[in-house]
């Protein structure tokens, strides 16, 4: 599969397959939902196309799933887990938000009948049971399949999807299948996972025995400090393969529902709303804080991601919401209305910024033999800084841009993401900057009345700087 | 500015004269015109704004700016917009910081002194007049006793310090540096021009760039041009000249100009260009005129204007209060410099855009020391320079193959400091780092900067070397005369904007002559 960084800017969705599922359980979801999300969706050790892959402990799980998600840098991405991958999904959250590098642009989390933090409730003879299969002919095999998918559905599915199904079961290495049951279910990861902040939404099947609604809200809710739970009619245990519409309207939902960039801090906004504000102020504030028009292909998604990596380097953003700074500097290099200047030995805005993409990234092949995008933080300080220091060697790239004016180009870079990021105002909010409010309409109060050392008058903001944390 | 009643001119009139621009340079003149009973009239190519609407947002006051390309070349290329160049009725004094020293006696005969840079056409003696005049009639806030010149008289009392001008007096006093209140064309009361309405005083809004609100500080739209437009002249706004017709016999005629309706044209007596460093040799070497010395464009200058920034453990909050109300003229001449001519230095509250940009551009900071700083806007207070820079040949204007939306040539400007320039920076980096550290200033950073746009039609005493004579009639073109600060044979220690206004009534003078 493509690498997900080239491709567009729809949010990415990385999703874990329950025990004896693959990548290929969410294949219908997947296309349900093609026009709203990107997919990477992996076979877990032992599973699918991994089956020869060892390492089935929990741990081992969630650390191929960051190592697989490492591309993914700042980009907007949510987790997917269903029942086992619920689990492993639960553990990669508590990575994240521990501040596992480069993957702060997690923004959700669906579990999906999700095998809860701690022990998966399981009775023994059921347990007993499942060890037990798999273990004699391709035929008895097959009809231990048959019956496992059979006994975990609501209804029965499509036949097709079925037989899709019981292949996947089929293709698990006894191994991993063992593992997870003598092991892996009863790992406890209660104290370590403690609660977890991302927005969540959590989906039961109704008719999912062990792992249904009242399971998810005894075991699964209380380690979720944001959390919304979805009960499907009629369903059992294995909800992407039988609800496949249901689950991808709910989460076409959720992710819409969840900000984009961060919200403007509440006590923000009401000094916003205030009469210290005058209208014309409010109105641009408001407008702003309203979020960065959509793509409008300025750039290709290449140049794009090469500008998103810049940015990040540039001005790092910590925290799931971040300012889409691209999309900002697109939209005012690209409006009607100049600052006024240019360097002169720049071709025009857009155009220089393109050729500064493209020789950063032709720097980058040439001394790494990837893509800016693809380089570890450091590498690209490093190109950075030679660019700043009209250091980039440039004697091949065809339309790129000298070294000196490189240095311009990047002058001219943090010039435009510096301007965008202080002119939102939940950077403001941050900073605790009380300028906005210097005078509201002539009825309201006009101006400062202390304005010297160390002393703020009541009303002025503080800073609140959360996302610094 | 309420234009409604003003008195109209038809276009076939021959009006006495025709003022191209409504800033410092144009709009005491206009007024001066006027009341002599001259049929003047203006044409501003920006709007006629409403100080109602003028917002604190620094994105939104970008329709304060000129805005139209400009090519900065040069080792050191200059920023334009937003950081010197103005448009609208007032012109660049709508968005202007409103600081308003005085030239030194000095600077006025520069080249005498040090045998670099050049000596002015007149002294500070026929200066002193019309500052005097300009300073009573805007309202100027200034200290009682001025330190460099303790006969010098303000009418107002000083504007109030914000907490930057706080911790650098405390700085100067550590480090036995003189220094007083700014002088500031803001108010520090309620005042009125003689003819003109009363203003408020300043409420230390602190947004000055951005355009005035109230009409505390002064701008050409509250205070010469209502007393232009009472006498009589009319001010035609969204008016872009870019053509200047003569007769056979090589006088100015009338000018072309772009409105949204399409191209006007005006017959006049006289012209006079006041539309800037920039705009003025432009729209000369567009039509190819007054530029027999070869000097139209040449020795352009850009003051040194770098900022050194310190942080302090209480709060700044600098956005509020009168951004740069403490001044030091210790360093005009000081001692054993390196360097010809010097620098002022100011207290600096800056709104964060623009303080941000600073230290993203002039003192390369990115990543986390960046957002680090950003974070601690509120703690962060600055001291400015404005310094002397030489006029060098290499440092000039010319027209680019590239046109604007109307068809004509963008500028190309090259500027590269030289070594003068490098001795001044460094002496004034190390001075303004001393007064923050004598202040107590954590994390001290310098950020290199450059303000003002000056020369490009320097005033001089022949055609052979200047474009202009000592009260700015066009050698060349016996009607056309230029009042900016393109006709500054050098840029001075102090910030222009005075000057311009003391020049441009000294201009109407000679005119009525």
């Amino acid at each position: 599969m493509p690498n997900p960084a080239e491709l567009s800017q729809k949010p990415l969705i990385v999703a874990l397959h329950f025990l004896g599922g693959s990548a290929r359980t969410w294949r219908v979801l997947a296309t349900a939902t093609a026009e709203h999300f990107d997919w990477q969706t992996l076979d877990l050790p032992g599973f699918g196309e991994a089956r020869e892959q060892s390492g089935y402990s929990v741990d081992e799980m969630a650390a191929v799933v960051l190592e697989a998600v490492k591309a993914v840098g700042s980009r907007r991405w949510f987790l997917v887990g269903h029942s086992m991958g619920a689990k492993v999904a639960c553990v990669v959250a508590r990575a994240v938000e521990n501040g596992a590098p480069r993957l702060e642009g997690m923004s959700g989390l669906v579990l999906l009948a999700g095998s809860p933090p701690s022990p998966e409730p399981m009775t023994e003879s059921k347990r007993s049971q499942m060890l037990g299969w798999f273990e004699g002919d391709a035929a008895r095999s097959r009809d231990e399949a048959h019956g496992f998918v059979q006994d975990n559905v609501g209804e029965p599915l499509d036949p097709h999807l079925h037989a899709r199904a019981v292949d996947d079961v089929l293709r698990t290495h006894p191994a991993a299948w063992k593992a997870w049951l003598t092991s892996g279910s009863r790992e406890d990861w209660s104290s370590r996972i403690g609660v977890l902040g991302i927005p969540a939404m959590v989906v039961a099947g109704e008719r999912d025995e062990a792992l249904g609604a009242p399971s998810q809200a005894e075991s699964m809710l209380p380690h979720l400090a944001d959390a919304t739970l979805h009960v499907l009619p009629g369903a059992g245990h294995l909800l992407p393969l039988e609800r496949a519409e249901d689950i991808a309207k709910l989460m076409i939902a959720f992710v819409s529902d969840q900000p984009r960039e961060p919200v403007v801090a509440a006590s923000y906004s009401a000094l916003i709303a205030s009469p210290r504000v005058s209208a014309r102020t409010r109105d641009v504030l408001l407008r702003r804080a309203e979020g960065p028009p959509g793509d409008d292909n300025v750039l290709s998604p290449a140049l794009s991601d090469t500008l998103r990596a810049v940015i990040d380097r540039v001005l790092p953003q910590t925290g799931p919401h971040k300012l889409d700074l691209a999309a900002r500097l697109l939209m005012a290099l690209s409006g009607p209305q100049g600052d006024g200047w240019r360097f002169a030995s720049l071709p025009p805005d857009i155009e220089a910024l393109r050729a500064g993409l493209e020789t950063l990234d032709h720097a980058a092949m040439s001394q790494h033999g990837r893509g800016f995008e693809h380089l570890a933080g450091a590498d690209q300080d490093k190109l950075l800084n030679q660019a700043a220091e009209g250091a980039i060697d440039n004697e091949v790239l065809a339309g790129g841009l000298t070294s000196s004016a490189m240095k311009l180009w990047f002058e001219d870079v943090r010039s435009s993401v510096t301007q965008a990021y202080v002119a939102h105002p939940a950077t403001m909010a941050r900073i605790g900057y009380s300028g906005i409010a210097n005078r509201g309409e002539p009825s309201g109060p006009q101006g400062f009345v202390h304005f010297g050392e160390g002393i703020r008058e009541d009303w002025e903001p503080v800073a609140t700087r959360t996302a610094a944390q | 500015m309420n234009l409604d009643r003003m008195r109209r001119h038809g276009l076939d009139e021959v009006v006495d004269a025709v003022v191209v621009g409504t800033g410092a340079g144009g709009a005491p003149l206009l007024a001066r015109l006027a009341e002599a009973g001259l049929r003047v009239v203006a044409l501003e190519a920006g709007r006629n704004l409403d100080p109602a609407d003028f917002t604190p947002d620094e994105t939104a006051s970008i329709d304060l700016y000129w805005t139209g390309e400009r090519l900065s070349g040069g080792s050191t290329p200059e920023a334009f917009g937003g950081n010197n160049s103005g448009v609208g009725v007032g012109g660049s004094t709508l968005h202007w910081g409103a600081f308003v020293p005085r030239a030194d006696a000095r600077d006025l005969r520069l080249k005498t002194e040090s045998g670099v840079g050049e000596d002015w056409l007149l002294t500070l003696d026929e200066l002193r007049p019309y500052y005097e005049a300009v300073e009573a009639f805007i309202g100027v806030s200034g200290p009682s006793s001025y330190p460099w010149e303790p006969s010098r008289r303000y009418p107002l009392a000083p504007v109030a310090r914000n907490a930057p001008a706080e911790v650098m007096a405390r700085g100067c006093e550590r480090t036995g540096i003189r220094y007083t209140d700014a002088p500031a064309a803001v108010l520090s009361r309620p005042f009125a021009s003689p003819g003109g309405a009363e203003r408020p005083p300043c409420v230390n809004c602190g947004a000055c760039h951005q355009g005035c609100f109230n009409g505390a500080k002064t701008s050409m739209d509250v205070t010469y041009l209502p007393r232009a437009v009472q006498a009589g002249a009319e001010i035609r706004p969204d008016s872009t000249v870019h053509t200047i017709e003569r007769d056979r016999a090589g006088r100015v005629t009338g000018v072309v100009y772009r409105t949204a309706d399409g191209d006007r044209r005006q017959r006049c007596a006289a012209l006079i260009l006041c539309g800037g460093a920039i705009e003025t040799p432009r729209l000369l070497l567009h039509n190819g005129l007054g530029n027999s010395s070869g000097q139209v464009g040449q020795n352009y200058m850009a003051h040194l204007a770098t900022q050194v920034w310190g942080f302090f453990e209480t709060e700044m909050r600098m956005n509020k209060g009168y951004p740069s109300s403490l001044i030091t003229e210790d360093f005009i001449r000081p001692d054993k410099a390196d360097f010809a001519g010097g620098y002022l230095l100011q207290s600096l509250g800056v709104l964060p855009m623009t303080w941000a940009n600073l230290l993203a551009r002039g003192a390369g900071l990115w990543g986390s020391p960046l957002v680090e700083a950003i974070d601690r806007y509120n703690y962060a207070a600055g001291i400015g320079m404005n310094g002397e820079c030489l006029p060098a040949a290499d440092n000039r204007l010319t027209l680019s193959d590239e046109v604007d939306a109307i068809g004509v040539p963008k500028a190309r400007i090259m500027f590269s400091q030289g070594a003068n320039e490098q001795a001044m920076d460094r002496h004034a980096i190390a001075a303004m780092t001393a007064i923050w550290e004598a202040a107590g200033a954590q994390g001290i950073v310098s950020a290199r900067r450059f303000a003002h746009t000056i020369g490009t039609c320097r005033m001089g005493r022949s055609a052979d070397e200047a474009v202009v004579d000592a009260y700015g009639r066009s050698f060349d073109l016996p009607n056309m005369w230029i009042c900016d600060n393109s006709v500054f044979p050098s840029s001075l220690a102090a910030n222009p904007a005075l000057t311009i206004m003391a020049l441009s009534l000294r201009t109407a003078d000679a005119i009525l002559a």
